[in-house]
Parts: structure tokens; C-alpha cells; sequence
């Protein structure tokens, strides 16, 4: 049967937060279901300088250092949330890709480490906070999540899933990063330029595909079964899209922009600037609420030409001469920091009807594949967490798990990377009670970048960090 | 033409030993020797000459059965066959990711996301337009579509869809892909194009057109493909497009069901233009050819690097290979140990030599340098380097990878790979020289970095250097089981041992999956043939379709 005799109707869609559509107090929606909160993670490889990383006090009252100094010089240290010293149990490590375990509290699957390849071992945090959103916004969004890249030269040394892409939906559904501006603006904006009403017959189209895509679905096994439903969720999820409404709010500029392997070095400033864009643009406009953003991957091929250096920042990391590690690899990570500032900014900027900005409805999480590139340790891997989540996260706060004694080759640290993942995840999903895998491992015979490693520890977590939350947090 | 090489060596081997030793046991000895199965030409009595080809008395349990998705290479190329190149220009859906070194392996482990449908349906949708500008190249296979009456939506369906489904379409799937059709019509003021263009949507987005299907037939570990899914394997592997109408005909006609069948068109299919661009494609991607035009060098120390040079440098590998696979049919040991060459004006320059009155020419490349074969090329030691400096370190690897197939260890957690800086300047071998002393470097270091340093006389974007730094450079060396006094020692070695390297290489890019242990004696037995033949490449590829490991499939993963 078509569609046109059906009765489909059209999807709900997005709109910008209007006064009209909250509560008296402006703490709910008029309907009481929750305020909507944005996501986002913001990721660049090969670490930090932890000694220039690091503020030296903890608590509210820390300081600027001179990696953190693009947040304040962009006015949005209000919203920082520092978290240094505490340990990444990945305990398969193979440089770099343990380091992404800090994003799914997964340990990597399929390893091969001769060959430098892993698939993630379960979701990045960003794609288990968008499917709780799916699962629970009254109105969720029109597109589930959007991934960008800055840097389109990634390794060429590693292979697999797992540092070529920020967000996993699943061991086999990597969501790789889309590095043309344009394609994201298409992604995001191309469905509601003006143009010829054929929704319907396109929603037949889409019905056939997926009465196809049932079809072969039983006549495979369960991998494939897996891969066929992901293949399903995007009809279902292109179904959405083709049947919402535009949104109220103006559609940016296409910016034409492709970002072509090659054609992007010197650029990395303005396609961060056109994606920074986009993807507030979008979530201002509630077409989405989650995003990852690889600014740079692991191990990239990246070069930094525009703050006038001529090798690549991950071949800085890994020339341990003081003039490489003091000057090309700091102001590597100064200039990445500048970047993620900018979209920082943008998110303080974006104010709704109530006043409040993106960054205090929203929480963008910043962080690496390691703390220092020089060894890919994961020991002391830190996070920036911007942003308070509706009240859900703290403000200015730096949280330490174990003081620093000495330098970027002494790295004790204990705690847990993971807890902060779970904080966060609780601060979207207040009955989240875990994430990732939190079956311990038996940790003998491997290293783990820390003094006295327990005999076993899990990758995962079921334990927040107090200090990062805010009065709203559990409600 | 001059060609430096080197007799095999022959030396008996047991048959599945020389997969074996690579791919499953490599990881205790850090890809330390395995000189068992170097270049051995094998007397096992099974093969019997071209063993594989005789197929039944060849052990195998295949890799799983399943779906895999078409590369979007693949994808575009169908639609070029199907719509016609315009349609195919405009088709821009995604990069492929890798895995395992291959796209195809990607497509068929991994899922497709939502962004990725939407994509896919942009994309169709603008390939589909550009194709009704003009519909003459669709009339190719529904010729109704050029005075088309009530019926033609359906013998679209059937005689369309059924190349771009590579099977027949049945009777359900025809009635909704002309239900579709119909209302679309209607919709557009009984413009007959405006159906058409929905239902070409329906058939380039449907799962039977993105995935291959290869479950087989029955039960058990070793199902034998339809002779559809035979029909697609062969021609995603051979053309990697979706296959042609003959080829979809003789399926029908149980042409495909013996080895000759399947030979037949193998061959067929290998005389097409489209093979040419096919194994261009995978020679491209397995020796990241592809990449050589993007690389970023340093301007202040090589000025004269530009994307042009880079293109250039494709470009001659891309004709280097072309030459030995097509032009000549030639031995693959040719792929290393050959001297000649092609070359522009951009690449005359750079190497110095004579250039050509236009265009591209062959060429003889410069004497004495130990410019030979692919690994003298100015891409690959180019491509293998840093911004300002070579990298040993991945010339040697690319060396021992993807030339021999033998895989290196990964660094220990936690190594500080910091190269102590000498006092005065010198070479980077005397640099490298501590990580190959260093034990705790030492396992992936001494399997590469001797190897790469051989290549020392070319800079970071492979243009020839007396010397380094002003000091000698000294391209002999030892690499735990290879010992040579520089480039062409290396040369002949890989030709000597690279036979099995490029049967798993096929055997991966062709059937999307890294070789089972089950599969180790089929592919034992496809590298005899490949000797056989006189290491010809276009055999290697005729004689993997009648492999038993091609022509089945495992239990559905």
C-alpha cells in the first residue's frame, strides 16, 4: 500500500525554545517533561603537556594554566569543569587506542596489535546519552546525532574503528566523522530547503527499502541481522526527517566548503569556525542535540601550518627534545584549546527566550587519546567538561584524582576515567546506574601507567564524582 | 625493457605452512623469519598444476557466509554501468573506511548509520536526475523507457532491477516497485520520467541493490553460492561493478555451475575496460597509492613538491603496474626487481632523465641509484616519509607489510619513542641505530628500520641524494632474516617472497574477509597456480574464481 492512502502524517519537529512552550518558573516544559539538553564531545589526539595542563589547586577557586587560558580568554571559565589524575583501566594497550576507552568505558574489541587495529568495545558516552534522548524526549530531535571532523588526515598507521572515529553506536557501527562542512550543513539544514513537495512518494520509497530490508533480514544470521537493523533505524530515522516540518528558525548558508584530503591544510581555523557554526546553529534550532566533533584523530597526519609549524603535531609529540615537547607540541595543544574555545563561545552566546545560553543547557566534553603523547600514557588522561546541563553539573571546578608529583614522565593517578562518564551520563539520565563494561579484569602482567594497580579493575563504572554535580543533578 | 631478477628459490614446503606461519603464528616470534615459506614453489601432488582449479580435491572451510555491502566505489561504478557516467559523476555518497587494509573488509563487517541512509538518498536521488536528462543509456536494459507505454514500469522491474539486483526480481517486489511508479506518475501530471525516477530511487536504495548477497546453498560449514551470488562475487571482484547482462545470463543458464563456466567468464570480463580500472583501483588502494597526491612536505626544503608532482607520481605507478598486468602480461616478480618506468615532464625532471615529446612515455630509470621496481618509485619513498625527513621506520614496515604480508608487533605500553638527538648533526641511521639496540624497541624496530635505511639516498619526497647531511650513507644492512647491501638485494627478496602476499591480498580484497585457518590449504593451492602460471597476475585472478574458497561459503556470520 502507498503512502498517499495512508494518512501519514507529518513528524513533529524541533523548534527553537520559545517562552510560550514553558512552564510558569521556565524550569520545564508546559507539559512538565524536562528541558531539552545538548551534548557534545570535542576530541583531539595525542594528548596534553600535563605539567602545563594541569591547575595546581583544586576546587572552584583553580586557576588558569597555560593549555586552559583559551577558555578564559573566551569568558567561559564559569562553565569549566577541570578533571585531572585519575586513571584509564583500559587494559588492552597498544598506543592510542586505549585511549578511547575514556569515551565508552569499553575496553577496545578485535584487537590486533601487530596490525594497530581495534573496533570500540561498546557506545561512546555521546551515542548512549542520544539514544536515551530518543527514548524519552517528548519531541526528540530530527537528527539523532551528527558527527564532524576538522582534520580529514588521519592515521595512517592505524587501522580498525576506533581512531577513526569519536562516536560508536555499537562494536560494528562506527559513526564516522563527515569532514565537508557542506555535507554536515546538508545533513543538518539540506532537508528543509525550498523545493517541490514529494514527501509522500518518497516515504513509499522508503517503506519499500525497508519491507526489503526485512526480507533479507531473515535470511541472515545475527551479525548481519545487527548490521540490518542499524540499516533499518536510518530509514526509520529518514521517515522522520521527511516527514517534519521545517523548522521555524532560518537555515544558515550552505557553506559550499568540502574540506578535501589535502585541500585543508592551512584551513583548520575556518572549517572549525564553519562547523563550530553549524552545529550550534543546529541545536539552537533543536535538529539535534548531540554531536562529536575530531578536531585532529590519534596518530594524524596533522601539521599545524597555521601556527607556522612543518611537521606533524603527532611526530612532535613523539621527539621528546625539550624544543620539540616545550614549544611545537604545547603550542599544538594551545592552538586545539583555542579552537575548541571557539565553539565554546558560540554555545555561551546562543541565549534562549529565558536567557539561557547553550552551555548552561548543554555539556561539551573535551579530551584526548591520552594524557601524554610522548608515551600514549592514559595514566592522569583528563577532561574538560564545559558546560552545566541545566544545572544538572557544577560550574567552575576542578576535580583531581591524586595530586601531580613531578613531571609528563611521572604519572601516578588512581580513580577512575570512567566515573566522569557516568556523571555525566546521570546528569541526561538520572536512572543511569553504569557505563560501560564493569566486569573487573584481571590486570596481572600488563601495565597500567600507575603505581600498585589492584589485581583486577574494570574499565567501566558505576561510581559519579560528587564535586562535578549541581543541584539539579538526579532530577 | 630491463628486468633484474632473480631465479626463485625452490624449496619444498608444506602447503599450508606458509599462511599459516604468517597469519596465526606470527605473534609470539614478532614476525621474525618464516623463511619457510619464502618463494617456494611447492610439490605438494594435490595441486597437480593448477590445483586450485581442479577444485574438489582441495580442503576447505570457507569464510562465513553473509551480506556485505558494496563499496561506494562499487556502488558508483554500478551506477555508471546502469545510468550512465553523467549519473555516476554526480554520485557522491561517502568514504569508505578500511579495515584490515581493505574497503571491502569495512563493507562487510561493518553497519551503515543513520547519516549514512539519509546520505544515501541524496545521493541516489541526484544520480537518478542527472540520468533522466537523458535516457538512452537506461533504454539499455529497459528499452521501453524510450517510448514508453502502461507496461514499461514493469519490464523496468524486471529487466532494470534485476542487473541492479543482480538476480531475478519476483513477483511482490515488481507489484510495490510499480505500485511506487504509478502513484508517482500521477502525482507528476502522468509525466512518465516522474515515475521512473521513484522507482529507480526504490531499486538504488533497496538492500538488494547496497549489499551482496552470499549465503549459499544448504547447510553445513561449506555452502556452495547460487549462481547469482556467483555472478556478483565474480564481477565486484573482476569489473567492481554490479555484473552485466551476459554474465547474469549465463547464471541462468548454469554456465557458472563448472570451473570452465566460470573461467569463461573470467576472462571475459578481464578483457573489459573496466578491469583495467578495477585492479587499478586495488593495486591504489593496497599500496595507498591513492595517497601520494595529498601529501603535505615541507616548502622551505622541498619547493619543487606540489600536487601536480604528486598526481604525476600516481600516475607512473598506476602505468608501472598497468604495464606488467595488462600491457604485457608479465611476471609479477617484475612489480619489484623492473627497471623501466614511465614518466611525464613533471617526472623526466625529476628524475633526470629524457623527457617525453608529450604525454607520458617508458623510460629507463636513472643507473646506479637502486631505483628498482615499485619500491624505487618516487610515490612510494614519497609517501613513506615525513614532512621534512624519510621515515625508515615506515618504509620498512610498508616493506614487510604489505609487500611480504608478515605483520609487525605493536610498541610496548608505554615507550618513550624519543630518538636520542646526537651532538652534531649525522645520519639517521646512526640515529635509528639505538632503536635497534634498544631491546625494548628492538622487536619492531630491527624488522623495519635496517630495511627502510636502505633507501637512504632518497629524500622525503624520493628524489635521489649522494649524501645525507653531508656524510656517506650506508645502505647495507640486516634485518633479523634479511641481509642485503641495499635496494636491489631488497628488490630481489621481495620477489622472491611476495607470491603468497599478493594470493592473500586478492583473496581479501576479492572475498571481504581476512583468510580462516580453514582456507589456508585453498589459498596454498591458488598460489601453485599462481606459479603455474608464471606469477601472472591476470591468472592469479582467473584461477581465485574457481578456487573452492571463492565458490563457497561458511556458515551466515
Amino acid at each position: 500500500m502507498l503512502r498517499g492512502s495512508l494518512g501519514i502524517g507529518v513528524a513533529s519537529v524541533g523548534l527553537p525554545l520559545l517562552e510560550i512552550m514553558l512552564n510558569d518558573n521556565g524550569t520545564a516544559l508546559a507539559g512538565g517533561a524536562a528541558l531539552p539538553k545538548q551534548f557534545i564531545v570535542w576530541f583531539m589526539g595525542n594528548g596534553f603537556r600535563v605539567e602545563r595542563f594541569e591547575p595546581t589547586t583544586v576546587g572552584a577557586d583553580y586557576s588558569a594554566t597555560e593549555q586552559l587560558q583559551p577558555f578564559f580568554d573566551a569568558g567561559v571559565d564559569p562553565y569549566m569543569k577541570v578533571v585531572t589524575g585519575l586513571q584509564n583501566w583500559c587494559y588492552k594497550q597498544f598506543t592510542h587506542h586505549e585511549g578511547m576507552t575514556a569515551y565508552s568505558g569499553y575496553n577496545p574489541a578485535e584487537v590486533n596489535a601487530q596490525q594497530l587495529f581495534s573496533k570500540s568495545g561498546g557506545p561512546t558516552i555521546d551515542q548512549v546519552i542520544a539514544q536515551h534522548i530518543q527514548d524519552t524526549a517528548p519531541t526528540p530531535p530530527l537528527i539523532r546525532s551528527i558527527q564532524a571532523g576538522i582534520s580529514p588526515r588521519t592515521s595512517s598507521m592505524d587501522s580498525g574503528t576506533t581512531m577513526f572515529a569519536v562516536s560508536h553506536r555499537s562494536t560494528n557501527e562506527a559513526l564516522y566523522p563527515e569532514f565537508s562542512p557542506h555535507q554536515i550543513w546538508s545533513t543538518l539544514f539540506g532537508e528543509f530547503q525550498p523545493k517541490p513537495d514529494d514527501s509522500v512518494h518518497r516515504l513509499s520509497v522508503v517503506d519499500a527499502v525497508r519491507e526489503d530490508a526485512k526480507k533479507l533480514r531473515a535470511r541472515v544470521g545475527k551479525v548481519d541481522q545487527e548490521r540490518l537493523d542499524a540499516h533499518i533505524d536510518g530509514l526509520n530515522a529518514l521517515e522522520q526527517l521527511i516527514s517534519a516540518n521545517p523548522p521555524t528558525c532560518d537555515a544558515p548558508e550552505d557553506p559550499v566548503e568540502t574540506n578535501p584530503v589535502g585541500g585543508s591544510d592551512g584551513k583548520l581555523v575556518l572549517i572549525n569556525e564553519m562547523m563550530s557554526q553549524l552545529i550550534v546553529h543546529a541545536m539552537k534550532c533543536d535538529i539535534t542535540r548531540v554531536a562529536s566533533i575530531m578536531f585532529i584523530g590519534g596518530a594524524a597526519n596533522t601539521n599545524y601550518n597555521e601556527i607556522g609549524q612543518n611537521s606533524t603535531h603527532h611526530m612532535n609529540t613523539h621527539d621528546g627534545s625539550s624544543n620539540s615537547q616545550n614549544n611545537l607540541v604545547h603550542n599544538g595543544v594551545v592552538f586545539a584549546m583555542e579552537q575548541a574555545a571557539v565553539l565554546a563561545k558560540k554555545l555561551s552566546l546562543e541565549v534562549d527566550p529565558m536567557g539561557t545560553s547553550l552551555l548552561e543547557s548543554g555539556c561539551m566534553l573535551i579530551g584526548s587519546d591520552c594524557s601524554v603523547g610522548l608515551t600514549h600514557s592514559v595514566a592522569r588522561q583528563p577532561y574538560i567538561l564545559l558546560g552545566n546541563a541545566r544545572g544538572a553539573l557544577t560550574g567552575k571546578y576542578h576535580h583531581q584524582g591524586v595530586a601531580r608529583s613531578g613531571g609528563d614522565s611521572n604519572l601516578a593517578a588512581t580513580g577512575n576515567t570512567s566515573d566522569v562518564l557516568l556523571t555525566v551520563l546521570k546528569a541526561y539520565d538520572p536512572t543511569a546506574t553504569s557505563v560501560g563494561d564493569t566486569t573487573p579484569e584481571n590486570l596481572q602482567g600488563g601495565w597500567y601507567g600507575t603505581n600498585n594497580p589492584p589485581n583486577e579493575m574494570a574499565p567501566g563504572s558505576t561510581s559519579i564524582i560528587d564535586g562535578l554535580t549541581g543541584p539539579e543533578f538526579g532530577g | 625493457m630491463a628486468a633484474r631478477q632473480r631465479p626463485f628459490v625452490s624449496c619444498p614446503a608444506p602447503r599450508v605452512s606458509r599462511f599459516a606461519g604468517r597469519s596465526f603464528l606470527l605473534a609470539a616470534c614478532c614476525g621474525v623469519a618464516l623463511g619457510s615459506f619464502a618463494g617456494c614453489g611447492d610439490d605438494d601432488s594435490q595441486s597437480g598444476g593448477n590445483g586450485a582449479g581442479a577444485g574438489s580435491s582441495i580442503s576447505v572451510t570457507p569464510g562465513p557466509g553473509g551480506i556485505r555491502r558494496l563499496t561506494s566505489s562499487q556502488m558508483s561504478y554500478s551506477i555508471e554501468y546502469l545510468l550512465g557516467a553523467d549519473a555516476a559523476a554526480t554520485f557522491d555518497v561517502w568514504d569508505d573506511p578500511q579495515l584490515h587494509g581493505f574497503e571491502s573488509i569495512a563493507a562487510a563487517e561493518l553497519a551503515i548509520g543513520a547519516n549514512d541512509v539519509s546520505a544515501l538518498e541524496q545521493a541516489v536521488t541526484l544520480a537518478v536526475e542527472t540520468s533522466l536528462l537523458d535516457t538512452s543509456h537506461i533504454a539499455q536494459f529497459a528499452s521501453c523507457v524510450s517510448a514508453p507505454t502502461a507496461e514499461c514500469y514493469a519490464s523496468v522491474a524486471t529487466d532494470f532491477a534485476r542487473v541492479a539486483w543482480r538476480r531475478p526480481v519476483e513477483d511482490d517486489e515488481r507489484e510495490r516497485l510499480v505500485a511506487i511508479a504509478t502513484a508517482a506518475q500521477a502525482w507528476g501530471s502522468g509525466d512518465f520520467n516522474t515515475g521512473l525516477k521513484y522507482e529507480l530511487m526504490a531499486i538504488f536504495q533497496s538492500p538488494n541493490f547496497v549489499y551482496q548477497v552470499e549465503i549459499g546453498v544448504g547447510d553445513g560449514p561449506q555452502r556452495p553460492l547460487d549462481p547469482y551470488g556467483m555472478a556478483s562475487r565474480l564481477s565486484f571482484f573482476l569489473v567492481h561493478r554490479t555484473p552485466d547482462v551476459e554474465l547474469l545470463d549465463a547464471a541462468a543458464a548454469g554456465e557458472l555451475d563448472n570451473d570452465e563456466g566460470i573461467r569463461t567468464q573470467a576472462r571475459r570480463l578481464l578483457a573489459t575496460p573496466d578491469a583495467r580500472r578495477s585492479v587499478d583501483r586495488f593495486f591504489a588502494e593496497l599500496y595507498l597509492i591513492r595517497d601520494i597526491d595529498t601529501l603535505d612536505k615541507d616548502a622551505a626544503l622541498y619547493p619543487g613538491w606540489n600536487e601536480s608532482l604528486g598526481k604525476s607520481m600516481q600516475e607512473e605507478m598506476l602505468r608501472f603496474l598497468q604495464d606488467i598486468v595488462w600491457t604485457r602480461n608479465a611476471d609479477a616478480h617484475e612489480v619489484f626487481t623492473s627497471t623501466n618506468t614511465f614518466v611525464d615532464a613533471n617526472l623526466a625532471a625529476f628524475y633526470g632523465v629524457a623527457p617525453p615529446a608529450s604525454g607520458w612515455a617508458g623510460a629507463e630509470v636513472p643507473e646506479g641509484q637502486g631505483r628498482v621496481g615499485l619500491l624505487g618509485k618516487a610515490g612510494f619513498l614519497a609517501l613513506f616519509s615525513h614532512q621534512s625527513e624519510t621515515s625508515p621506520t615506515r618504509r620498512g614496515r610498508f616493506y614487510r607489510e604489505k609487500i611480504l604480508c608478515r605483520e609487525i608487533p605493536a610498541p610496548p605500553p608505554g615507550t618513550n619513542q624519543t630518538l636520542p638527538e646526537p651532538p652534531e648533526p649525522t645520519t639517521l641511521k646512526a640515529k635509528l641505530d639505538g632503536h635497534v639496540a634498544d631491546e625494548q624497541c628492538a622487536g619492531c624496530h630491527a624488522l623495519t628500520d635496517p630495511i627502510g635505511l636502505a633507501y637512504q639516498h632518497f629524500d622525503a619526497v624520493g628524489q635521489w641524494r649522494e649524501k645525507e647531511n653531508g656524510f656517506d650513507i650506508d645502505t647495507a644492512g640486516k634485518s633479523i632474516d634479511i641481509e642485503f647491501q641495499g635496494p636491489e638485494d631488497l628488490a630481489s627478496y621481495a620477489a622472491e617472497n611476495s607470491a603468497s602476499c599478493f594470493v592473500q591480498s586478492f583473496w581479501r580484497e576479492s572475498m571481504g574477509h581476512q583468510e580462516t585457518e580453514g582456507e589456508l590449504e585453498a589459498m596454498a593451492a591458488l598460489e601453485d597456480d599462481f606459479a603455474a602460471s608464471g606469477f601472472k597476475i591476470q591468472d592469479l585472478m582467473v584461477e581465485l574464481t574457481v578456487n573452492p574458497g571463492f565458490k563457497t561459503v561458511g556458515e551466515p556470520k
